[in-house]
């Protein structure tokens, strides 16, 4: 397979750097809108389904509309709220995959458990 | 009826990133190792096959093909009884990086269909960030499919590609 970087006239180690870079940004975006209890509650709501604006403003009482869309705007920042024109209306929508991008690395070890369980069986059978 | 939206983008230009999504006679590693088969053409049927061809795990019905920014195809696992559902594949060039949305729609209450994608799509789109920005497909990744791919044949007749073949494509309408 060719290197994503390969196809433009950046050199490839420096695309790669960069992709990370950008990558590193992302994930500190994704922690620090996750940090808030609002806007996790945002994400509750926004799991059972797509709601306006004006719709994630009223379940908050203590809040003001400004700063509900304040904390959607991290939220939207940080790639987990994706916005989608319907009609008249624009509709806020649960993105899980930068979650996911994010913790995998933790919850799901076991996608390279298998791999580093066999690569640790040749090695000690090269050992013994 | 209910929906679900998933994006992410990837650090590549967006012709590449519409070539390893939808690319021929490679296995899929993001798609648990599984070949796209099918002509990415208005009513023509698409299928995630295993290597022989011999079983068939997803397929659709394509709608719209617009090379390389959108598709539109329904969407059924041959083991699954729900009735098929649709996905929007929308690819926007963002200068060095392109965002891929994939929008999963008509699912009829949170069938199994809907269980299985909600968790599975995040893990696909992420393999496929990784796959093309590193070119490197990790190792557990490609265990886990070649163990999937070896216990075909515990998997329902369904799955037969003759057998899925028959099943009906056609996405409900919107309500």
């Amino acid at each position: 397979m060719r290197s994503a970087a390969s196809s433009s006239s950046t050199p490839p180690e420096a695309a790669d750097r960069s992709s990370i870079v950008k990558n590193s940004i992302a994930e500190d975006r994704v922690f620090a809108a996750m940090s808030s209890r609002v806007r996790r509650k945002i994400l509750d709501f926004l799991r059972e389904k797509p709601l306006t604006t004006g719709q994630i403003a009223a379940k908050f009482k203590s809040l003001s509309r400004f700063a509900v869309m304040q904390h959607l705007s991290v939220l939207a920042r940080a790639k987990l709220v994706v916005a989608r024109r319907e009609g008249r209306e624009r509709h806020n929508y649960l993105n899980v995959v930068p979650l996911h991008q994010a913790l995998t690395r933790w919850v799901q070890p076991e996608e390279h458990g298998w791999a580093e369980m066999l690569g640790q069986a040749k090695k000690d059978a090269e050992t013994e | 009826m209910i929906d679900k939206t998933f994006q992410i983008d990837i650090h590549a230009p967006i012709d590449r990133v519409w070539a390893e999504l939808f690319k021929k006679g490679i296995p899929h590693h993001a798609m648990f190792g599984t070949y796209l088969n099918g002509n990415l053409s208005p009513g023509e049927t698409i299928t995630y096959r295993s290597r022989s061809g011999s079983h068939t795990f997803v397929l659709g019905k394509v709608l719209e093909v617009e090379v390389p920014r959108r598709l539109v195809h329904t969407f059924r696992f041959s083991m699954q009884k729900d009735e098929p559902t649709l996905v929007e594949w929308n690819l926007e060039s963002r200068g060095a990086s392109t965002r891929v949305i994939v929008n999963h729609s008509r699912f009829e209450g949170q069938t199994k269909t809907y269980k299985s994608v909600e968790t599975s799509w995040p893990k696909i789109l992420g393999l496929y960030k990784i796959l093309i920005e590193t070119s490197k497909v990790p190792a557990g990744t490609k265990f886990g499919n070649a163990m999937m791919m070896a216990m075909t044949f515990m998997l329902p007749k369904t799955t037969r590609t003759q057998n899925a073949l028959k099943l009906n494509l056609d996405a409900p309408r919107q309500e």
